[in-house]
């Protein structure tokens, strides 16, 4: 257990060994010396508690004793003792702080009360300065820390602003105040063409005053719908300039409800879209690959009676010029007056042989069938067309009943020797999209019932309103897709057919086109009962995002 | 006399009718169905030579047709005239497959053989079906 130490100083032998026995007795542990020299040493060498000195002393003076003892340990508390008291003594011993004052004679029990305050005194006032002292230490530690950090957020601000300049889109972050730009990097400076301007010419500029009013009028609207909703907005692709494409992505950045910066996000989807373009393009290829047999089948039959009867008619024309030239000469011999007996007679065989009334009615019958023939290839190759126009292709109202004749009419041949086709259309309202595009969507569904029915089967086409959407279902009543299977049928490249037959494109096709209308497509089947496939179209298109060119 | 018959099985009216007009001249006779019941019912009353069907048509396509016709008559001559291409599926019971849209001499000239070698059997008293040739 810890005593707690005191110091005694008295020249007089007696006080010191009476208060170092009374101060033992008292419980503490007790130095006491006669010579101030061997008490500054003993102070120097160990930390006391108290210390008690008496006032006159041979060679040095109390009073400078206590000096040196708060210069050396300021916390320990000092009592003076003295025999004569003096008003200039008690002064100075407070302004040197000593901790208390007692006189010649004095009681022991005031002593003892004395020394334990002061060493109650010594501890506080450690105490304290450790507290001090670990505050300090505190202190110091978190200046580091604080240092370390700012160094690190330094780095760190620095990372992210290397990221903000060498991102691969343009951004652009604006206060979200007066909407005054705030950081530009050098692509989104490139992307809306003000390259020549440096960063700092761009900071805190309206964006108005920078930017092409074909781009800053589209950061109006959209921010204008930021302010609305206060979630991510979208717009484009959209054509910019010659020949960009941009698309918009903006943001808020929200700190207690208050939107205190907009990132404008600024994506050149250019190549992408011509990426796209051409993608779109050979997936149609892919369907008309699909369509093709059934299309060559389909033109195959007219050109096959077209061609005959042309040679037919070759024939006949040749027949004819032979007659109308006999005619001829009947005419110029009839003229000169010679006998024209045995021509007549030679005409009328030669006309029984070529059955020349036949031919003239025929000749008749032929044009017609022909022209017949005709009109039906140019319907073909015209709905063909339709199918493959890429550029003209124009978002717009769609007429979804129309579009399902017309892909009916296109997959005709597909169907008519399987299949059953039944329409049952009722009168929808207009969707918002590409009618191609849709149609596509739809030949594909119709190829795939077809194909679905091994032999003979039926195919319903339905178009019907549920709500804010329109509904299309194509279903046939053929084989049925078992559960592994259907897993997968909207994934490119998956097919069930043999090689050749399908490019395994079509419906992931179909799903890519009906999520571009902000649609749905499903499937329901049962094996060996059916499979239907519908299409949920909205009536009237998101305002947010537009549809994808 | 021993006049040959021709039967044409199509359900294209047109094709029929360009088919009989190059055929009209020919030294044998045609007779025509756009309906395969129609078809099978000439068979049942009239010897035919040598059928020329179409390959698919309503309910029913050219391989079946030749089956049912070789049922009825065996040893006739079948040629299948389609405008499908790339058909791997077409039978074996044809003697021949031609394609849509046809060359007016070839498909002449192959009914001619067809039916010269005919004659030729028949002359010879040998009995013969079309997968022996």
């Amino acid at each position: 257990m810890y005593r707690a130490t005191v110091l005694v100083i008295d020249d007089d032998e007696n006080v010191c060994d009476i208060l170092k026995t009374s101060l033992i007795e008292a419980g503490y542990q007790v130095d006491a010396v006669l010579e101030p020299e061997i008490a500054l040493k003993k102070f120097n060498e160990q930390q006391y508690d108290a210390v008690i000195v008496d006032l006159v002393l041979p060679k040095i003076m109390g009073i400078d004793l206590l000096a040196k003892f708060k210069e050396i340990n300021p916390d320990t508390s000092v009592i003076l003792v003295t025999a004569h008291p003096a008003i200039d003594t008690a002064r100075l011993a407070v302004q040197l702080e000593a901790f208390d004052y007692i006189s010649k004679p004095f009681e022991l029990r005031e002593i003892i009360s004395k020394v334990k305050k002061a060493i109650d005194k010594t501890k506080g006032l450690r105490e304290k300065r450790e507290y001090g002292r670990t505050l300090e230490a505190k202190l110091i530690e978190n200046l580091k820390d604080i240092e370390f950090q700012s160094q690190a957020l330094k780095i760190e601000q620095e990372r992210f602003y290397g990221i903000f300049k060498s991102a691969s889109f343009g951004l652009m972050v604006l206060n979200g105040l007066d909407r005054r730009i705030i950081l530009i990097n050098d692509l989104c400076k490139k992307l809306v063409g003000v390259s020549h301007l440096s960063e700092q010419e761009c900071f805190d500029k309206d964006y108005h005053h920078l930017i092409p009013q074909e781009i800053s009028g589209q950061m109006d609207l959209l921010i204008h719908k930021l302010k609305e909703e206060h979630e991510c907005v979208k717009a484009g692709p959209m054509k910019i300039g010659k020949d960009s494409m941009l698309e918009f992505h903006i943001y808020p950045v929200m700190s207690d409800g208050i939107m205190i910066a907009i990132a404008v996000m600024i994506n050149d989807v250019t190549e992408r879209k011509h990426l796209e373009k051409q993608l779109l393009m050979a997936s149609k290829l892919a369907g008309i690959g699909e369509l093709a047999a059934g299309i060559a089948h389909e033109i195959n039959n007219p050109i096959g009676f077209v061609k005959s009867n042309m040679g037919t008619l070759n024939e006949y024309v040749e027949d004819i010029t032979k007659l109308i030239n006999m005619y001829h000469t009947l005419m110029s011999s009839t003229e000169s007056g010679a006998d024209t007996t045995e021509m007549i007679k030679s005409i009328k065989a030669f006309e029984k042989s070529i059955e020349a009334c036949f031919l003239l009615e025929d000749i008749g019958k032929i044009v017609n069938e022909n022209q017949d023939g005709l009109v039906r290839v140019t319907k073909i190759v015209n709905d063909l067309r339709t199918f493959t126009r890429v550029d003209e292709d124009k978002k717009g109202r769609v007429n979804i009943n129309k579009v399902i004749r017309e892909s009916l009419n296109l997959t005709r041949n597909e169907c008519k020797y399987k299949a059953n086709v039944k329409m049952e259309l009722s009168e929808v309202p207009e969707v918002f999209g590409f009618s191609n595009q849709l149609g596509q969507v739809l030949i594909i569904l119709i190829i795939n019932a077809v194909q679905a029915i091994e032999k003979e089967g039926e195919i319903a086409v339905r178009s019907f309103q549920e709500g804010n959407s329109i509904l299309v279902e194509v279903s046939d009543n053929g084989k049925g897709i078992d559960n592994e299977t259907i897993e997968q049928i909207f994934d490119p490249f998956f097919t069930t057919k043999s090689s050749g037959e399908g490019t395994g494109l079509g419906l992931s096709i179909a799903q890519d086109i009906i999520t571009k209308h902000h649609g749905k497509i499903t499937v329901q089947s049962k094996v060996g009962i059916g499979t239907t496939f519908r299409i949920e179209l909205p009536i009237l298109p998101k305002p947010k995002e537009a549809v994808k060119t | 006399m021993n006049e040959q018959v021709v039967l044409l099985i199509d359900d294209e009216k047109n094709v029929i009718n360009s088919l009989k007009r190059l055929l009209r001249r020919e030294p044998y006779k045609l007779v025509a169905a756009t309906r395969p019941e129609k078809a099978f019912s000439i068979l049942d009353r009239l010897k035919v030579s040598l059928v020329i069907t179409n390959h698919r048509m309503e309910g029913i396509n050219g391989d079946e047709i030749i089956s049912r016709v070789q049922q009825k008559s065996p040893g006739v001559k079948c040629i299948i005239l389609t405008g499908y291409t790339g058909d791997p599926k077409h039978s074996s019971r044809a003697w021949k497959v031609m394609s849509k849209p046809w060359n007016d001499t070839e498909i002449k000239e192959t009914i001619r053989e067809a039916l010269e070698i005919n004659t030729k059997t028949n002359a010879l008293g040998i009995t013969t079906n079309s997968e022996d040739i």
